[in-house]
């Protein structure tokens, strides 16, 4: 287990160690950087908003990240840029990676609401109590940016959905990495994720130290850069950062339901358990491993379970399911079941801070009720879905992996043509050039019962990869660096 | 066996022809690597690129090389341009043609040439001594081609003895038995057994499906007989070694730890620019190729080790590691990895350079991701006797274990493959295994139990 000093818990932007549960308003401000002398003054002084892991804002609480364009439009030397990660610098927007993640067709970045714009340099997020607080918050911020060298792009406002449920109807956010350092009753042999995957200048996963950016201890004039722990003479830009993925994912509610309604006649099985199937947890919450047959809400935020002993063939839940791939826990190889298992899985967790945003489909939030709307001819054009944000080291072995490797691929664990039914892409070209539709298989006894062209219920409208510092690092990314 | 070959061009030996053919493909294994390494004339090279890019825009039908012509003997195929070896100095660029095929290599070449002669002058053509345009034929095709061969010192078969046309056709099989599936009405059905049957009776009501019923082609019993000799043989002589010369052997180890202790490990990053470019047509299909080039460290200490570990890795792979698990020991803790289809170590250059390739399941990251967390003893055993590989001690510990310093050597070592071709783009290994395990269960008879876990494949 790594030690943290008080020095770094006043480093670590806040939103690195918690959600800001108790803060349900939130806001996405995206800002092009227009004038960089005024900006940096302008951002100095916000730095003393920024709110950092020793607090527990009750009222309002601020974080920022960075483009690699951002880093640019900062002026920030091009040698320092270079040693931040490569999937940083290339951006989402590269031909490999519209490929693995999905992100093609009438999903393209061409067609997103933002993100592919090459002036999106910063990202301000704000969290706050209630509306009115965010309001004035944002306000204050809107009226200072003519005169900060800053340009809105967009805004993106997100509310908490009741009883933490995402759109669909399903609890959401149960599983979290598990972070020994973060807990502050952990016993000092407490297992848990290496901090390492979630936090630059700490030993991943694999005791190394993840590739970041370091800079001659000349530049940091003001010295406010920690030392590189690796022995070096540099100073240690990347320390107490991470990486931000952000993608607006757009849920097709009133589709979704309407689908399962067909399907599940078609396939003699009730919509919401056919839902539940492919999500892996009931709309409770509920994991279908403990709870095979019907909801059990007194489950609903069960996260201490495993697949391999209970469900080794995906009897309850499927080895397709939503959950299953995003968490496979102790169900793949090397040795299903083992510690070493759960360690592979390890070494592809995300820290999810996502938030729902746009109105419900019914406040209810049920999904029976949702299946009564769509009977009745209640179907509405609201923009519904979540902000998708997550945080890791290393973007490429985390978030794109389980984007690619686990949901989008037709052929994870064994199967042949089934993506994350509810995240996965459809119609990849593999499966185009062989004829075969994107299915969902819930294995069963005699035979399995398979579901077939399943269509998309959830759509990319925008996405980027942030850099998201630590305060001093932010600090000296505002200072003049080309003296 | 091909050291008989020279023999044969004196006219008195070639009525052992025949003879000495038979006892070649007698030591072969069921499916061989085809290596093809032409040296590139300079002013062809544009041209040659061109016409490459054509080809892999439709790499199952173009004017040129349409690989599709070969569905009942080709796995994977490629065309790529390997840069001379102190190339820009000395040229020395070559056109490197590779397949893993079925039989042998000399009945593909002549298939080739036979089946697409003048789509190999497109792209041969571009080489130093292909014939001239009024001598190609037939013979001066396939002589050049033959005399371009290089072999391969390890090559790795997922699984020996299972050809292209079995892995089609038993891709078809599950198809056609899922789309029954879809019309069976399960409840009507009182066990797996009898599900089973129902299965097996629609098939034997196909007659295009008749031929699942046989067991699928086995190499022959003489075949698997000289096999087992030759791994007795081998392990009898590695016994051997190890029981009179280990103080050599244990020697051997000291001399190249110290060597290691002073190697130097490549402190630079690949360019964001040339990884965008490799990624590019990556993660079209279900499997992805690879193909790497390096130097090796110099001195005949790290030749002969890199050699001896090539044997040490190629007797493995042939006689232990052939039936879809790389490197899988369980008794000694070692995963193994089931995503490869076909590999090949080949040295080149007078042993100066070490060329890789293989095909792969999933993205390029979680092929590393295997090699980091599972055998990375196997890679370095090898590619540590490459300049710049992360430091690695003993010669099979770290090394690939810095999971960065390795991601970013295969990086600069990573080359383009400018053609690549795959005839079941949409199957895993894994995918493939299940198909002829479904195939397999329609022999014979099962109970509950076990028609419970057949049905479980579908």
């Amino acid at each position: 287990m790594n030690q943290l000093s008080d020095q770094d818990w006043n480093d670590l932007q806040a939103l690195v160690v918690r959600g800001y549960g108790n803060l349900p308003s939130a806001c996405y401000l995206l800002l092009t950087i227009t004038d960089v002398v005024v900006a940096k003054k302008y951002l100095t002084q916000q730095l003393s908003l920024l709110t950092v892991a020793t607090q527990k804002p009750e009222q309002l609480a601020m974080n920022i990240a960075l483009t690699a364009q951002g880093l640019q439009a900062l002026c920030v030397p091009e040698n320092i840029i270079k040693g931040f990660a490569d999937e940083f610098r290339a951006g989402m927007n590269t031909p490999h990676r519209r490929h693995i993640l999905g992100d093609e067709g009438d999903q393209a970045p061409e067609h997103w609401q933002w993100g592919h714009q090459q002036s999106l340099h910063l990202l301000i997020m704000l969290y706050a109590v209630d509306w009115p607080h965010l309001e004035k918050a944002v306000d204050e911020i809107q009226q200072a940016l003519p005169a900060a060298g800053l340009l809105l792009q967009q805004r993106l406002d997100s509310e908490s959905l009741p009883q933490q449920k995402e759109h669909f109807g399903f609890q959401d956010g149960i599983a979290q990495p598990y972070i020994a350092e973060f807990d502050s009753n952990a016993k000092d042999n407490a297992k848990g994720v290496a901090l390492g995957e979630f936090v630059l200048g700490y030993k991943n996963a694999y005791g190394y130290y993840t590739q970041r950016p370091k800079v001659d201890a000349k530049l940091d004039v003001q010295n406010c850069l920690p030392v590189d722990l690796e022995g070096s003479a540099l100073k240690d830009l990347g320390k107490n950062g991470t990486y931000l993925v952000f993608r607006q994912l757009q849920q097709d509610v009133a589709g979704f339901w309407h689908w399962l309604q067909q399907a599940g006649e078609k396939a003699d099985i009730d919509p919401v358990k056919l839902a539940s199937k492919m999500v892996g947890r009931w709309p409770s919450g509920a994991p279908l491993v403990k709870a095979p047959d019907e909801d059990a809400p007194d489950l609903k935020a069960l996260d201490a379970f495993a697949y391999h002993q209970e469900d080794p063939e995906g009897y309850r839940c499927p080895l397709g399911a939503h959950i299953r791939r995003t968490n496979p826990r102790d169900s793949l190889p090397p040795e299903p079941g083992s510690e070493k298992s759960m360690a592979f899985s390890d070494r592809h967790r995300l820290l999810r801070r996502g938030r729902a945003y746009g109105a419900p489909f019914d406040a209810s939030m049920s999904p029976t009720e949702f299946l009564k709307k769509i009977a009745a001819g209640k179907v509405d054009n609201q923009d519904r879905g979540l902000h998708f944000i997550c945080l890791n080291a290393n973007i490429t072995r985390q978030f794109e992996f389980v984007q690619y490797t686990w949901a989008n691929n037709p052929n994870f664990n064994g199967l042949y043509q089934d993506p994350d039914p509810i995240i996965g892409s459809r119609g990849r070209v593999a499966q185009r050039l062989s004829g075969a539709t994107d299915d969902f298989t819930m294995q069963a006894c005699p035979v399995r019962q398979k579901v077939s062209d399943l269509p998309a219920f959830v759509r990319t409208r925008g996405g980027a990869y942030f850099f998201l510092p630590s305060k001093s690092a932010l600090q000296f990314l505002l200072t003049d660096l080309v003296s | 066996m091909d050291a008989l070959q020279p023999l044969l061009n004196i006219p008195a030996f070639s009525v052992l022809e025949p003879l000495v053919s038979r006892l070649q493909k007698f030591n072969q294994q069921p499916q061989n690597p085809l290596t093809v390494r032409a040296e590139l004339n300079l002013e062809q090279e544009a041209k040659l690129r061109e016409t490459l890019k054509r080809i892999s825009e439709n790499v199952v039908r173009n004017q040129s090389l349409p690989f599709g012509l070969f569905k009942d003997s080709l796995h994977f195929a490629r065309l790529l341009i390997l840069p001379g070896a102190d190339h820009p100095e000395r040229y020395g660029s070559s056109l490197v043609l590779m397949a893993n095929v079925d039989g042998s290599v000399h009945d593909f070449l002549s298939e080739l040439v036979m089946k697409a002669g003048r789509g190999l002058d497109d792209v041969f053509g571009a080489c130093e001594g292909y014939p001239e345009a009024d001598r190609r034929n037939y013979a001066t095709r396939l002589v050049f081609l033959t005399e371009k061969l290089i072999p391969a010192q390890a090559f790795y078969i997922n699984t020996i003895g299972r050809g292209v046309k079995q892995i089609v056709q038993e891709d078809q099989l599950r198809q056609a038995i899922q789309v029954f599936l879809q019309q069976v009405d399960v409840q009507m059905l009182s066990s797996a057994r009898e599900l089973r049957k129902v299965v097996i009776a629609f098939i034997k009501k196909n007659p295009h499906l008749l031929w699942a019923l046989a067991p699928a082609a086995q190499p022959s019993f003489w075949w698997k007989a000289k096999e087992q000799l030759r791994l007795v043989v081998l392990a009898f002589l590695g016994a051997l070694v190890v029981t009179w010369f280990w103080p050599l052997l244990l020697a051997w180890l000291l001399v190249l730890q110290t060597k290691e202790s002073k190697d130097q490990e490549e402190r630079r990053r690949p360019p964001l620019l040339r990884l965008t470019q490799l990624r590019a047509p990556e993660d079209v299909y279900t499997h992805n190729q690879f193909s790497a080039v390096g130097y090796l460290k110099s001195g005949w200490v790290r030749k002969t080790t890199v050699k001896v570990a090539l044997s040490v890795v190629h007797a493995s792979l042939r006689h232990v590691f052939n039936k879809g698990n790389l490197a899988g020991v369980p008794f000694l803790g070692l995963e193994g990895v089931d995503t490869i289809h076909f590999a090949r170590w080949v040295l080149i250059d007078d042993d100066r350079r070490l060329l890789f390739t293989s095909n792969y399941d999933g993205s390029l990251e979680s092929y590393m991701v295997d090699f980091v967390d599972k055998v990375a003893w196997g890679l370095n055993l090898v590619f540590s006797n490459g300049q710049g590989y992360p430091a690695t001690r003993w010669l099979v510990m770290d090394g690939a274990r810095n999971e960065q310093k390795f991601k970013d050597f295969l990086g600069n070592h990573q080359l383009d493959t400018d053609v690549w071709y795959t005839p079941y783009g949409h199957l895993t290994a894994v995918n493939i295994a299940n198909n002829a395990a479904i195939r397999q269960g329609l022999q014979g008879e099962m109970n509950e139990r076990q028609a419970q876990q057949w049905l479980a494949r579908l």
